[in-house]
């Protein structure tokens, strides 16, 4: 079979993918269906798919970052195809996903100019508190953009879930007015949110968030019981040296 | 040739103008005085009788076999006359005692010189009508057409060495015979060789069309921007070589062979064509030219042919065994099987080149990286490969792997033998950017790097990196410019009808590092700070640094977030020695140093050691 013969029925069969309406499988076979669409990454008549994708993305709470990615690139090659709220569908999505680098990816693609208009700005402007750890600014940030947060499903509880891995890296122990604050939690609702993290304890005042094995494997410095061993051992070497000498000087 | 090659284009052409820009007949009569000069000194050109051009050609025909070993004796002899006469114009005037006879131009070619001429002897500074105009070569030079007889024939035999050892000679050979003007155009070479090149044969038709290659590649190194002739032909022609190769049916029908560095050369000059297409700002009749034309230099197109030719190598299905060897198994050739190898990197390029970072990454998974690894074949892909690797990484904020990797290339670099070929100009200039990189690299995340290649870094960029440690933008923003590359956006403004100023991909790029610059600044003063502790109190560390303790939880923290995206995703282990950690424990930093932590280790197991092999001596 020739090249061209091949390429032919590879393209029905891609344009066959394109005919599939996506709200009528599963997950997982959506998630197949869009990684076969993406291989051929620089159709534009993949964007509409892609788009209605990242809606699916979005209402169901999955994520699928290449799908992203290559539809943004879409829109790189095909300006006049672009569309800003999906860039920001896309971009929140990127952020739902910290602390991995998606939303940085993407910011490499986006025009400039268009970073520092609405409705992108808002977005970038959450990224970098979110970044710099000041979650107390993210916060309030989320809360006078409230319009546009609480559209994405379980967007907050996502942002909180990154605050709080990062806090369990950080502190051993921390006061429980402070994690309640970072945290943007009631302190009612801190027990239910301690419930999903079974490696953190409450110690009246203060929570520790890290497991017991982690404290000690970072608690393993110089101790004096070495510090012993080691004077004590370099005691016999002193001894053993001074034979040594003793030996050699009487040898000639 | 290369993005770095642009400024000497540049340079070259400044001097050139500086010069007064002798005209070229003019120089041409020059020429032919000094000849008679030079044949009395050495009288080794072969004697007075071979004036007329035929009587020349005969020659070449008898001597051609050892035509370029004679040549090279000959030309160090010019070199060093040249350089006596000229005084440190290097290469600028062809060499004078050389036989030559004119290159009859066609009417267009003429009037467009000649206004060359005009605008260069009135030294008009406004006007740079002519600056991106390389002039036609108007003397054909004997040795440059011994050296091009000697490459047909050894292009003809197939024989890898001796096509590498013409191909750098003939190179060699035009940078010296025409160091300001264009090549002489293929035509010329057809019209001299006449019968003994049959277009008809698959082997004579390629070498036209790499002549062709060569020649505009040779024009791209000395001007900057061509304008849009050249490079739409430019184009054609690869679009005419690529579309020969994609269209074999089998392997066997394409009777070439070409060495490495040859095709890595060609791969690599269509990239940078492309960039150069990409960076350019088009006036507004190139718009409309362009407007017919919509495929030329396009950023698919461009990435289109690099599939094809990935595909058609078929690097990646080839038989697992690679015992048979089937009809249409193009991975057998070498010249696909290489072609389909540097399409792969160039294409990690473009990616690069687009702020496609995951994709380029992604891309390069798929190349072996083992140390006798294809891409080591050719120096100037080895560096490429690493330079956009590296390069890669740092965008990705994968300091410690961009670290390593400008490592490693930097410590098989400095071991090369500096080979004397016309790449190696621009090579030294990729390696001046890679430790410019590390420079960064380095300040954002220091790691153990080779003893000599520290050295070096401290030599080139040792005062940068320290004022890059204390926190000064600047710094990071100049040396971040010299070093990376400069991003393209795929759709030129012209299409897209965005403004240039609006969609500015090297700004972008640039803006967004320095922004994760400003995001880790501090961190490595905090961590300079705390190197020193194996505990201390947040309140005491803030009044060391000066700053308010709630802001420096937050850095912490940040530090903490940062540390973590630099190792990667959930990747905690330990990889370098000068790593330090820390947990804060309510108001309490406890530091935990590894480094320190190592030699104590070492410090009890040597004592350890000494004390078993005393006990085996007594």
């Amino acid at each position: 079979m020739s090249d061209t013969e091949q390429e032919q029925i590879q393209q029905d069969d891609h344009n066959q993918l394109l005919d599939v309406d996506l709200s009528t499988l599963s997950t997982p076979e959506k998630m197949e269906l869009i990684t076969n669409i993406i291989a051929d990454s620089y159709n534009i008549n993949i964007a509409q798919k892609l788009e209605q994708f990242l809606d699916i993305q979005i209402n169901e709470n999955i994520y699928h970052f290449q799908a992203n990615s290559t539809l943004l690139k879409l829109y790189q090659f095909n300006p006049s195809a672009l569309n800003k709220d999906y860039i920001a569908k896309m971009l929140a999505k990127a952020l739902m996903n910290l602390p991995s680098n998606d939303f940085l990816f993407l910011s490499y693609m986006i025009p400039f100019s268009m970073q520092k208009e609405e409705p992108l700005l808002k977005l970038f402007v959450l990224n970098n508190l979110l970044e710099t750890c000041k979650f107390k600014e993210a916060w309030e940030h989320i809360q006078n953009n409230q319009a546009f947060f609480s559209v994405i499903p379980s967007f907050v509880d996502s942002v909180r879930n990154f605050v709080s891995n990062v806090l369990s890296i950080t502190y051993q122990t921390i006061t429980i007015t402070m994690l309640v604050e970072l945290l943007n939690i009631q302190q009612g609702g801190l027990d239910e949110f301690m419930s999903t993290k079974p490696s953190w304890k409450s110690n009246g005042t203060t929570v520790s968030l890290q497991s017991d094995s982690v404290k000690q494997k970072k608690s393993d410095i110089f101790t004096f019981d070495r510090m012993y061993i080691l004077s004590f051992k370099s005691h016999t070497v002193y001894s053993y040296i001074n034979t040594i000498t003793y030996h050699y000087c009487y040898s000639f | 040739m290369e993005s770095s090659s642009a400024p000497v284009a540049e340079q070259q052409q400044q001097q050139q103008q500086q010069q007064g820009g002798r005209p070229q007949h003019q120089r041409k009569n020059n020429n032919n005085q000094q000849r008679q000069g030079g044949q009395q000194r050495n009288n080794q050109q072969g004697g007075n009788n071979n004036r007329q051009a035929g009587g020349g050609k005969n020659r070449n025909q008898n001597n051609h076999q050892q035509g370029g070993q004679q040549q090279d004796g000959q030309q160090q002899q010019q070199q060093q006359g040249g350089q006596g006469q000229q005084q440190g114009g290097k290469h600028r005037k062809p060499p004078a005692n050389v036989e030559s006879f004119p290159i009859s131009l066609n009417p267009q070619q003429l009037q467009q010189l000649h206004q060359y001429q005009q605008a260069q002897q009135a030294q008009q500074q406004g006007s740079n009508q002519f600056l991106n105009f390389l002039p036609p070569a108007t003397v054909l030079y004997t040795p440059v057409v011994n050296y091009m007889i000697t490459f047909l024939n050894n292009f003809r035999s197939q024989s890898h060495q001796d096509i590498l050892l013409s191909y750098d000679n003939f190179f060699r050979s035009c940078e010296i015979y025409y160091p300001n003007c264009a090549l002489p155009t293929v035509e010329v070479f057809l019209a001299l060789l006449g019968d003994r090149i049959d277009e008809n044969n698959f082997t004579d038709k390629f070498f036209i069309l790499l002549y062709k290659e060569i020649y505009y590649r040779y024009y791209y190194a000395r001007v900057s921007q061509p304008n849009i002739h050249v490079c739409v032909e430019s184009w054609q022609n690869y679009a005419l070589i690529f579309n020969t190769l994609l269209d074999a049916q089998t392997p066997t029908e394409v009777e070439i062979d070409l060495p490495n560095a040859w095709v890595w050369d060609i791969v690599d000059e269509f990239v940078y064509q492309y960039h150069t297409f990409a960076k350019a700002k088009l006036k507004k009749s190139d718009v409309e030219f362009l407007s017919e034309n919509p495929d030329i230099w396009d950023t698919t197109s461009v990435i289109q042919y690099l599939y094809f030719l990935i595909r058609k190598s078929q690097i990646f299905n080839s038989p697992a065994s690679g015992t048979e060897s089937s009809l249409d198994d193009f991975c057998s050739h070498p010249v696909y099987k290489m072609l389909g190898y540097y399409s792969i990197i160039s294409l990690v390029r473009v990616q690069c080149l687009l702020g496609d970072y995951t994709l380029a990454l992604k891309t390069l998974e798929l190349i072996d990286m083992g140390k006798r690894a294809m891409y080591t074949f050719v120096t100037a892909c080895h560096i490429t490969l690493y330079y956009y690797l590296a390069y890669a990484y740092l965008m990705s904020r994968r300091y410690n792997e961009a670290n390593k990797a400008l490592n490693t290339i930097l410590i098989s670099m400095a071991s090369k033998s500096k080979a004397q070929n016309f790449q190696a100009d621009h090579n030294e200039k990729k390696i001046d950017k890679m430790y410019a990189l590390l420079a960064i690299c380095q300040a954002l995340y220091p790691s153990k790097i080779d003893e000599n290649v520290n050295n070096l870094l401290k030599e080139k960029f040792g005062e940068k990196l320290l004022r890059m440690q204390k926190g000064e933008i600047a710094v990071y923003e100049e040396l971040f410019t010299f070093a990376s590359p400069r991003c393209v956006g795929p759709v030129s403004p012209y299409i897209s009808g965005l403004n240039q100023t609006v969609f500015d991909p090297p700004r972008l790029q640039l803006s967004l590092f320095i922004e994760e610059v400003k995001q880790q600044s501090l961190l490595t003063t905090i961590r300079s700070y705390i190197t020193l502790y194996s505990s201390i109190s947040i309140q005491k560390l803030a009044t060391l640094l000066q700053m308010d303790p709630e802001d420096l939880r937050v850095k912490l923290t940040c530090y903490k977030h940062k540390l973590i995206n630099v190792l990667g995703k959930g990747d905690n282990k330990w990889n370098n020695q000068m790593d330090i950690d820390f947990t804060i424990d309510q108001d309490m930093i406890h530091i935990d140093n590894r480094f320190h932590a190592k030699e104590t280790d070492s410090f009890i197991n040597s004592i350890l050691k000494f004390e078993g092999s005393l006990k085996t001596i007594f």
